[in-house]
């Protein structure tokens, strides 16, 4: 379970301070799916980067189980990254010096820990990777890549998944397969994914859709299909054009 | 205009490699610019002196065969009796004969107040022929008197009335303190302790009985004094040479500056040592960020940038950061001069005092050099900036990593250099080849270097990443991905070591190499010595009052002076073959030295028979200080040159031919009755405690002794080499914090998934560590062996003994350069630790 109350977030300093996010609650239940929509500069990987302790915030509280993350100190904050959350990129998630292997266990190397080789097994089977092990990052496609990105993800078993556009720099067909096997971490594993997309086909694949727009959670769709999705998010464009105009005005008469 | 623009905001952008670059440089023109204004400073503050010497003086007589008249140049040879002949010159009111030699102040302990040497001088009565000018008291008068330097004065406390204790070629005696002297402005002439005696004592103190060095002599007022030169060079004849006082100061800067010209060229090696390095240090800098900036240039190619202007681009960068680099530099070389000047004074070798001289050449130099060094090393990377095309590295996925394979041309060059060099250096009779062929090997190994990073650095990397884990073994795989920064780092470091490295390898081979040589020919048990070039002498009656002791069997005296052959200028010792063997066996590898019984005779050290063009049986006319030039036959070669030198004559000829002050004993070795040793050396000591200027040792430390001066020069030049060290620790410096730099997306990877700050520091020391290890390594392997070719081709190939290696080098450069290198790990780490993750994340 991951909860956040009232989270706020600005970037910048006065007088070009930029609110990125302003005042979000969400509650991400464990082993669900979720994606965060919106149109760029939504906010959408701000909230990532506040949900898993990579950014800090203004206001408001983050929890991941009992654990109070906006609250830790930094070296704990390491740790719990370390442990209890995986990550995957748009892009450059592995280190190129490394085997796709040795990536896939890199935070665990970082302790000395050994993985286990019966979850390493299944995580690499579960993402197609056993006769990639050797292969470096750049004799990789982008579409391995992704898959190891998201092995070393898993490979800890963490708490939550955070996904940032995983599938921006894939094809159609290599993004669906992306997807697919995050949908399998999920319904095998009992993994909990949050994951960034622009693309309601993705979103459609997922248990439930945020919606952002200019730094507020403005809808919560459960069960999404593509359409609905779509539908949801032509009307926020409609939206974000009122909500511009009123900025406007706004700033005029300040 | 737009491409300026660019430039300036492109150095504006990257500060730490403005800064690095800007910092060779001025590291470099530092050393460059300390190097020439020391020199400089020397060489006024002598020119000063000489001409304060020489200020009232009409015309100076000395021997016209370059004999005489300074302790740099051997004892007194003139006649006394040519004094009357100069004063009776028409137009001379006034002339007086010189007088020079041995006289060293003690302190209060007994000991000698200068390493260098003492010069005692006569103060003549006329004040126009006063070498000296008095700055504190009277001049000294009577048989009891000096004055003394003002230099040594304030050391050792002295004012008039002051009872000072000198050293002299007959023993020690005490004189009274009437004032204090200097050299024009100066306190002291080279770094030397001066006492000053009046006409009459001189002669008899400094021994040079009925000799002198000089006559010099005041012309009537009115007289040109090229009339006067022209007068006495008719009366004297044409054995001596006359010069006027402007010519004579110009002659003192001669032969002093000569001594000092080996200080120069050793500074200039040193700074010429330091350029090298940063030139690589700049190149490394600029092709590790020509690498790092291809996107930014291809694009500049895509929005319509030229070639050249590209090329212009880099080069315009280049010469601005040298520009700097110069600008600050120079004045910090300022600072270094003050440096070497102490750290001269603390060797032991004080500097002529004298103003500070800053030359215009200096100035242009450092101006020419710092630009120059940065464009001439940015000029590769130039040529590959414009050799970037517009789209190929926009699309291509830039993964950093760089080709290990040599190009055609580095690898058809670089192995047969490596080779001939070695059999040049190897199989060389002369420092050129063997130098050449040194500089042959160094050249290919760099060429090489790409290629050799995987190998070398082997070592080191599994030894890293066994002692720190996996953040070792990514620092390890870092490196070799990155072959030729690396090599380009440690390759860096790597000359600045090597270069130490072969001057500490020659300087340990030819000392082990003198040391050896004492061993193998010294009989006697006990040697009492003065130090070479001092000038100090003992007097014969010290052999004979040695000999006289119980238990010393008997007691030689080695008296040495200076003879002229052919285009060349030596000392020889006196000696008798017959008794000689049972002091020393010279090792004669041809002919006999019982033949040395024999008037008109000599033997010679193989080695300098070898360098001069001189064979067995040989014919070679020599010129003596008295007695003209005679052809003396070569009767013997020899080995072993360190306790007798390099060049001996019968004892009979020695004593025929060498002024009185000749005669004077450089060196007595005294053998003993058997077992006797240790009280006989009692009474030895007790005898020579007369004598501070002699040194009693054993033969163990007679063979340390015989190396010292030579070692002196070496530990020197080692320290002042050191010196490059540094630019090598800031060629790690700067290719660690621009790797970090590079790889900031990385390192905010790493961070991510959940890296500490320590992985993190851990992983750029284990860099460092593995950069640095390789380097010196890689330098001491490439420095040892070539010193020791140098040190044998500088010995014509007869290095007997086994390469030495320099203990003390390995003891402290080596972990200097590690402990340096890792605090040059520090900075780049703090860095990279500093960054945040996501700022590294969004990093292009
Ligand atoms: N490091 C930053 N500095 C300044 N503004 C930022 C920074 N990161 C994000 N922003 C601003 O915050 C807002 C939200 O950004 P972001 O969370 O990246 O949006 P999204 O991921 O939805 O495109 C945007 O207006 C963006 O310009
Ligand atoms: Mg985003």
């Amino acid at each position: 379970m991951i909860a956040a109350t009232g989270l706020a977030k600005s970037y910048g300093a006065e007088p070009n301070r930029v609110p990125a996010l302003r005042g979000v609650d969400v509650a991400i239940p464990k082993g669900t799916f979720t994606a965060v929509m919106g149109p760029s500069g939504s906010g959408k990987s701000t909230l990532l980067h506040c949900l898993s302790g990579l950014d800090t915030v203004d206001a408001g509280t983050v929890r991941i189980g009992d654990t109070e993350i906006t609250a830790l100190p930094e070296r704990a904050l390491t740790r719990l990254r370390r442990e209890r959350i995986g990550f995957v990129f748009q892009a450059f998630n592995l280190l190129p010096t490394l085997t796709a292997g040795e990536n896939i266990v890199l935070p665990l190397e970082l302790t000395g820990r050994r993985p286990d080789p019966e979850h390493f097994d299944a995580v690499v089977t579960l993402l197609g990777l056993a006769d990639r092990l050797e292969h470096r990052p750049a004799q990789l496609s982008g579409g391995q890549a992704q898959r190891v990105a998201m092995a070393r993800a898993l490979i800890t078993g963490p708490d939550v998944v955070f996904a940032d556009e995983p599938t921006g720099n894939l094809d159609r067909r290599t993004g669906r397969e992306l997807l697919d096997l995050l949908r399998r971490s999920v319904d095998e594993l009992g993994q909990t994914v949050v994951m960034v997309t622009h693309d309601p086909a993705a979103a459609a694949r997922t248990d439930r859709v945020l919606l952002l727009a200019d730094g507020r959670v403005v809808d919560d769709v459960a069960e999404p299909s593509g359409a609905e999705v779509l539908r949801r998010l032509d009307e926020l464009d409609g939206d974000e054009n009122t909500n511009q105009s009123t900025d406007a005005t706004e700033s005029v008469s300040r | 205009m737009r491409i300026v623009t660019v430039l300036r905001r492109g150095v504006a952008a990257r500060k730490a490699r403005g800064l690095a670059t800007a910092g060779a440089v001025a590291a470099a023109v530092a050393f460059l610019a300390s190097s020439y204004i020391l020199t400089d400073t020397v060489n006024a503050g002598i020119k000063q002196q000489a001409d304060a010497a020489t200020a009232g003086v009409s015309a100076v007589v000395t021997d016209a065969r370059g004999f005489g008249g300074s302790v740099l140049t051997g004892a007194p040879t003139l006649p006394v009796s040519l004094v009357s002949k100069v004063r009776a010159v028409p137009g001379v009111v006034a002339a007086e004969g010189i007088v020079e030699g041995y006289a060293m102040p003690l302190d209060q302990h007994g000991h000698p107040t200068s390493g260098l040497g003492g010069l005692g001088l006569s103060i003549p009565a006329d004040p126009r022929l006063r070498l000296v000018n008095l700055q504190s008291g009277s001049w000294p008068q009577g048989p009891d008197e000096a004055v003394v330097d003002a230099g040594t004065a304030q050391s050792l406390h002295l004012a008039a009335g002051s009872t000072l204790h000198v050293a002299l070629a007959g023993g020690v005696r005490a004189f009274s303190v009437t004032g204090t002297v200097g050299f024009g402005g100066a306190q002291n002439i080279a770094g030397l302790s001066v006492v000053g005696f009046d006409q009459a004592t001189a002669g008899t103190v400094l021994g040079s009985g009925d000799t002198v060095a000089a006559v010099e002599a005041v012309g009537a007022g009115g007289i040109d004094p090229t009339v006067l030169q022209a007068r006495i060079t008719k009366a004297v004849g044409g054995d001596y040479t006359v010069r006027t006082g402007a010519q004579q100061a110009a002659q003192l800067v001669t032969q002093v500056g000569s001594v000092t010209s080996t200080i120069g060229a050793v500074l200039q090696v040193f700074a010429v040592v330091s350029v090298v390095v940063a030139a690589l240090l700049i190149a490394n800098i600029f092709a590790v960020t020509v690498a790092q900036r291809t996107r930014e240039l291809a694009l500049l190619r895509c929005v319509g940038a030229g070639r050249l202007q590209l090329a212009r681009l880099v080069l315009a960068e280049a010469s601005l950061t040298g520009l700097v680099g110069a600008l600050v530099g120079l004045p910090i070389g300022l600072a270094v001069t003050v440096g070497l000047r102490w750290g001269f004074d603390h060797f032991g070798l004080p500097l002529p005092a004298g103003p500070t001289v800053i030359a215009a050449r200096t100035v242009v130099l450092c101006f020419v050099v710092g630009p120059g060094i940065s464009i001439v090393a940015a000029a590769s990377a130039a040529r590959r900036a414009s050799r970037s095309r517009p789209l190929a590295a926009l699309s291509a996925v830039a993964t950093g990593d760089q080709n290990s394979r040599l190009s055609w041309w580095r690898r058809v060059i670089s192995v047969p250099a490596v080779l001939g060099g070695a059999a040049l250096a190897a199989g060389a009779q002369g420092v050129a080849p063997a130098g050449l062929g040194s500089i042959l090997i160094l050249f290919g190994v760099g060429l090489a270097a790409p290629a050799l990073v995987r190998p070398l650095t082997a070592g080191p990397r599994a030894l890293v990443a066994s002692v720190s884990g996996f953040c070792g073994r990514l620092a390890g795989r870092q490196m070799t991905r990155e072959p030729r920064r690396v090599a380009g780092t440690a390759g860096t470091l790597a000359v600045a070591v090597a270069t130490v490295s072969i001057v500490a390898a020659m300087a340990a081979s030819l000392v082990s190499n003198s040391e050896l040589d004492v061993r193998r020919s010294l009989h006697a048990e006990l040697v009492a010595s003065t130090t070479p070039g001092s000038g100090a002498t003992l007097d014969p009656g010290a052999a004979r009052r040695l000999a006289a002791l119980p238990g010393v069997a008997h007691a030689t005296g080695l008296s040495c002076g200076i003879f002229k052959a052919p285009g060349d200028s030596e000392k020889a010792c006196g000696v008798d073959p017959a008794t000689l063997s049972a002091d020393v066996d010279p090792g004669v590898t041809a002919g006999r030295l019982a033949d040395l019984a024999a008037p008109d005779t000599m033997a010679v050290n193989a080695l300098a028979a070898q360098r001069d063009g001189w064979h067995l049986g040989q014919r070679i006319p020599i010129t003596s200080p008295i007695g003209g030039t005679r052809p003396v036959r070569i009767v013997a070669l020899y080995d072993n040159e360190q306790v007798l030198g390099a060049f001996l004559i019968p004892e009979s000829d020695y004593l025929r031919e060498y002024p009185p002050q000749d005669q004077g004993l450089d060196e007595i070795l005294i053998r003993t009755e058997p077992g006797q040793t240790g009280p006989a050396r009692q009474g030895v000591a007790a005898v020579l405690a007369g004598y501070p200027q002699a040194a009693l040792d054993d033969r163990a430390s007679f063979a340390v002794r015989a190396a010292q001066g030579f070692q002196l020069l070496a530990t020197i030049m080692t320290a002042l080499l050191a010196l490059s060290l540094l630019i090598g620790i800031l060629a790690v410096l700067t290719s660690l914090a621009l790797s970090v730099l590079e790889r900031t997306r990385e390192i905010g990877l790493l961070r991510a998934v959940g890296a500490e700050a320590s992985h993190i520091r851990t992983l750029i020391r284990g860099e460092a560590l593995v950069t640095v290890a390789t380097g010196t390594a890689a330098g001491v392997l490439l420095g040892l062996p070539i010193g020791w070719l140098l040190a044998r081709a500088v010995l014509n190939g007869h290095l007997p003994g086994p390469p030495s290696i320099p203990v003390p080098l390995l003891a402290v450069v080596v972990p200097a350069a590690f402990v340096t290198g890792l605090l040059a790990a520090v900075a780049p780490a703090r860095r990279a630790v500093r960054i945040g993750v996501l700022q590294a994340l969004r990093a292009e």
